[in-house]
């Protein structure tokens, strides 16, 4: 019986509980109705990446239309100079930027991140080395710094038909040209607030307790700059496409032929857009709206994670 | 032997090409004697491209400059700025080493050479007394050139003015021999023995053997190599020296790969005739086709080699009662090529499935919208005398996707791997690629493709031979010469690692450049073709496009050149009809 009471006890909590996230999530669409806009377009890109192969109506590579087609039932974005699908490239273009984006962005969270907290954790020479090092690569102008170290590692390859974890292999370059980027913005973010939480009494606590620093790290204080980390990566994927779409488009990013939304910005493509303007259309209006979804999106987690924002 | 076909006392109007030493080098095999003294008289002689000497007023229409695109009724008027387009990059201001300086701005404006070529719209060729006064060929391995009197260089440190002599060639070509980075010097190193100066007057090549193409552009008229005349104090430092010349035009200013301004050297040794007309002559380099399309809609420059025919056909439509719109086979080749010393490549039926699946329509229409031709065999179009007969070549060129496929398996040609193409990055190159891309994914063949800048590609790529494929377009050359000995295996060029490399095949191409006869020679150079295709060579050209040069009106007298990248050579006649 007091099984059956504890059973009804507990799922009334449980109801109450789930009552409470619906009523959570409702008071966020309520209050973030363009976070929610940002978010479902950030969902359909991430969607339209991974299915490109079955959402497709043709491969981006062949020449399956009439040279400069005009948008039509069978080539609804047109088609470009060499006849292929515009609409399947565009598709396939959003596999670049989730690559390039999600890869780099990982790359300058995670290293950032990890800067960030030994800097304010260790201070002293230790922070002042971080610091000035980081300030060094954050003197070059963003897209020159990209430009060098894609100039130094080389190009990037891609082969045809190549799942996602291949096309993330071949891009590395990209990647860690548009990531170190982030690393920067990231330390410095994660070492300002883990500068105020090393001297926390949980921290303090934790140390008498004889935790180590690693455990400290990982344990205590990067749980409680976690929220800030969540609001960068929303804000940075945006910059991240953004990056990788100028690279390309600067004839530096995937090689030409590749489906990406700067390449088919750039090379031929740009001679056509008085007679074919669909050819700017559909990449250029692709990567408006992914970034204006991961802006919404990243605006709208700042208001609900930040605590300083929080209630306003 | 056949006979000189040398034709002079063809009247020209008044200009410093006095002399035309026709299809000298093509069909010489006796001492031939350009008109030389008394009035400089006005001889010519032409080629139907690259062979039969014809007298020149019948190929290039009579009273008109060669080529000249708008020749005018008018007196032509002095003064003015031209400016020009170009989509170039350079390393240095060293005309030998470096190509775009040598055949676009100062080889052809500020260093004067013995002589040049000029081709009409039709590819027929003239080769054209610059700085020579005369040139005797008294043995088919002399070639004796007089210099014209009272010539001298541009008043600058350190040369000062002073005369032009003998030695300053003799120099010249012993830097261009000796120089590894010279662009091209198979004129220096596969043909010429000596080069001596009896006196301040006369050059005397000695040659090696009888060299069929020896005054044509990638010869004695190549315009950064060849003949070009370079004061000798000035060679240790060429790469950053003041260019210091005795051409018409002298360097007044400029900012690499920015901007170069030449203006009218009055001690050129046409300025007796007025030449050059304009008194200034601008390059811009934009290599941006959009703002090169804005540079000549807002009149910036004056001249404008367009970059493809659909933006030629817009630009024609708006501006079509203020602008001429040239157009012209180009003798460019936009040829693919495939490293025969790696595999799978030196495999025969490789190459075949190759041929199998590859069609070369495809590259015209894709990348050209049609316009232009595709050869019949392996020379460019534009070289009339030496093309095959379609019936002849067909069967290489036919496509069979299924013969292809079994030509692959039969071989054991591993699906697996990525073919690695490169190229240099531009519109053209990068379209290519991928039509090669994707025609070959069609028998299951994957292909990577990489653009790279242009000096990445030579040192990283070309020199090396660390290339599978490439696919790009040439230079414009006038002759068999270049393309076949770059089939050889001692290419005498960059391109070491190109062609079929066949030693058969390649003492047939050394007989055919000393075969001083031209129909002897055309016959060689058709049976040479055959046999490369016979073996299915690895490089072969897609096809040759239709060039546009787009000129404001009042440019009048453009010299078309379809064997320079759409850019015009000296150019010294052309003039502005505008106040």
């Amino acid at each position: 019986m007091a099984s059956a009471t504890e059973a009804v006890v507990l799922g009334t909590r449980a109801e109450s509980s789930d009552s409470r996230h619906l009523r959570r999530i409702l008071g966020i669409v309520r209050r973030q109705p363009l976070g929610v806009f940002g978010a479902i377009v950030c969902v359909a890109f991430v969607v339209v990446a991974f299915a490109a192969p079955l959402i497709t109506p043709h491969d981006p590579h062949i020449f399956v239309g009439p040279r400069l087609g005009r948008p039509s039932y069978a080539f609804p974005f047109g088609t470009n100079n060499l006849g292929q699908d515009v609409l399947a490239r565009t598709i396939y273009g959003a596999q670049v930027s989730l690559v390039v984006g999600v890869a780099s962005v990982l790359l300058g969270t995670v290293v950032g991140s990890a800067l960030g907290l030994v800097a304010a954790y260790c201070g002293g020479w230790v922070d002042s080395a971080v610091q000035r090092a980081l300030e060094v690569v954050a003197s070059f102008p963003g897209l020159m710094l990209i430009l060098v170290v894609v100039a130094a590692l080389s190009r990037p390859r891609v082969a045809r038909d190549v799942n996602l974890l291949t096309l993330t292999w071949e891009l590395r370059v990209v990647v860690i040209a548009v990531g170190i980027g982030f690393i920067f913005a990231t330390t410095r973010i994660v070492r300002s607030v883990a500068l105020t939480e090393r001297h926390a009494p949980y921290v303090e606590a934790a140390i008498a307790c004889g935790a180590g620093w690693a455990r400290i790290m990982w344990r205590h204080l990067l749980p409680n700059v976690m929220a800030y980390i969540i609001v960068g990566v929303s804000v940075t994927l945006g910059l991240a496409i953004l990056a990788e779409a100028s690279l390309s488009f600067l004839g530096y990013g995937v090689p030409p032929g590749t489906p990406a939304w700067g390449t088919d910005l750039s090379g031929i493509n740009r001679q056509f857009f008085l007679q074919a303007p669909w050819l700017v259309l559909a990449p250029g209006g692709a990567i408006s709206l992914t970034l204006l979804g991961f802006n919404f999106l990243g605006d709208a987690l700042r208001d609900e994670l930040d605590p300083r924002l929080r209630g306003r | 032997m056949g006979p000189y076909r040398s034709q002079t006392g063809a009247l020209r109007r008044p200009s410093r090409r006095q002399f035309l030493v026709g299809g000298a080098g093509l069909t010489g095999s006796a001492a031939f004697l350009l008109a030389c003294g008394g009035n400089n008289n006005k001889a010519a002689t032409n080629t139907s491209n690259n062979g039969a000497a014809k007298p020149a007023a019948s190929a290039a229409g009579g009273a008109s400059t060669p080529g000249a695109a708008s020749a005018s009724t008018q007196t032509p008027k002095k003064g003015g700025r031209i400016s020009q387009l170009a989509a170039i990059t350079t390393q240095t201001l060293n005309p030998v080493t470096n190509w775009n300086e040598g055949t676009i701005l100062s080889g052809v404006s500020i260093y004067d050479r013995l002589v040049s070529t000029r081709l009409n719209k039709d590819s027929a060729t003239e080769y054209v007394p610059e700085a020579a006064a005369s040139v005797e060929q008294p043995d088919p391995l002399t070639v004796v050139f007089k210099l014209r009197p009272g010539m001298k260089y541009q008043n600058h440190d350190p040369v000062n003015g002073r005369a032009v002599v003998a030695d300053d060639i003799v120099q010249t070509e012993a830097y261009i021999k000796d120089n590894p980075a010279s662009q091209d010097k198979s004129f220096q190193t596969l043909s010429m023995d000596s080069v001596t100066a009896p006196d301040d007057q006369t050059v005397t090549f000695k040659l090696k053997a009888p060299n069929a193409y020896l005054f044509s552009g990638t010869q004695l008229s190549y315009p950064a190599g060849g003949s070009i005349i370079i004061p000798k104090e000035t060679l240790n430092n060429l790469d950053q020296s003041w260019q210091v010349g005795s051409g018409p035009y002298q360097l007044s200013d400029f900012q690499m790969n920015v901007r170069y301004l030449y203006k009218r050297f009055d001690g050129y040794h046409g300025a007796s005739q007025g030449l050059p007309f304009a008194d200034e002559r601008e390059w811009k380099i934009i290599v941006d086709p959009a703002a090169q399309e804005s540079a000549f809609r807002s009149e910036q420059v004056q001249i404008w080699g367009v970059p493809i025919p659909q933006t030629a056909d817009t630009v024609q439509k708006d501006l079509s009662a203020r602008i001429n719109m040239q157009n012209y086979l180009s003798l460019s080749m936009v040829t693919l090529s495939f490293n025969v010393a790696k595999p799978p490549w030196n495999d025969a039926r490789v190459r075949e499935a190759m041929y199998r699946f590859t069609n070369r329509q495809q590259y015209l229409d894709l990348i050209e919208s049609g316009r232009g031709q595709v050869p019949p065999g392996l020379l460019s179009v534009g070289l009339k005398d030496y093309q095959l007969d379609p019936s002849q070549t067909a069967k290489y060129w036919a496509n069979d996707l299924k013969q292809a496929k079994q030509l692959l398996d039969a071989a054991g040609y591993d699906y697996n791997h990525q073919v690695e193409m490169s190229t240099i990055d531009g519109p053209r190159n990068n379209q290519g690629m991928q039509i090669f891309q994707q025609q070959a994914a069609q028998v299951g063949m994957k292909v990577q493709i990489t653009p790279m800048q242009f000096a990445e590609w030579l040192n990283q790529k070309i020199l090396t031979g660390n290339w599978e494929a490439w696919y790009s377009q040439h230079p414009t050359y006038d002759s068999p010469h270049i393309y076949l000995r770059l089939q050889a295996t001692n290419t005498y060029s960059v391109h070491k690692y190109n062609g079929l490399k066949d030693p058969t095949i390649d003492a047939m191409i050394e007989k055919s450049e000393q075969t001083l006869d031209h129909a002897a020679r055309v016959q060689q150079v058709k049976d040479i073709q055959l046999a490369l295709l016979d073996k299915y060579t690895p490089f072969f050209i897609t096809h040759n496009y239709t060039a546009y040069v787009a000129l404001w009106k009042y440019v009048m007298d453009y010299e078309v050149n379809p064997a320079s990248t759409a850019e015009p050579t000296y150019n010294t006649q052309m003039w502005l009809n505008k106040a």
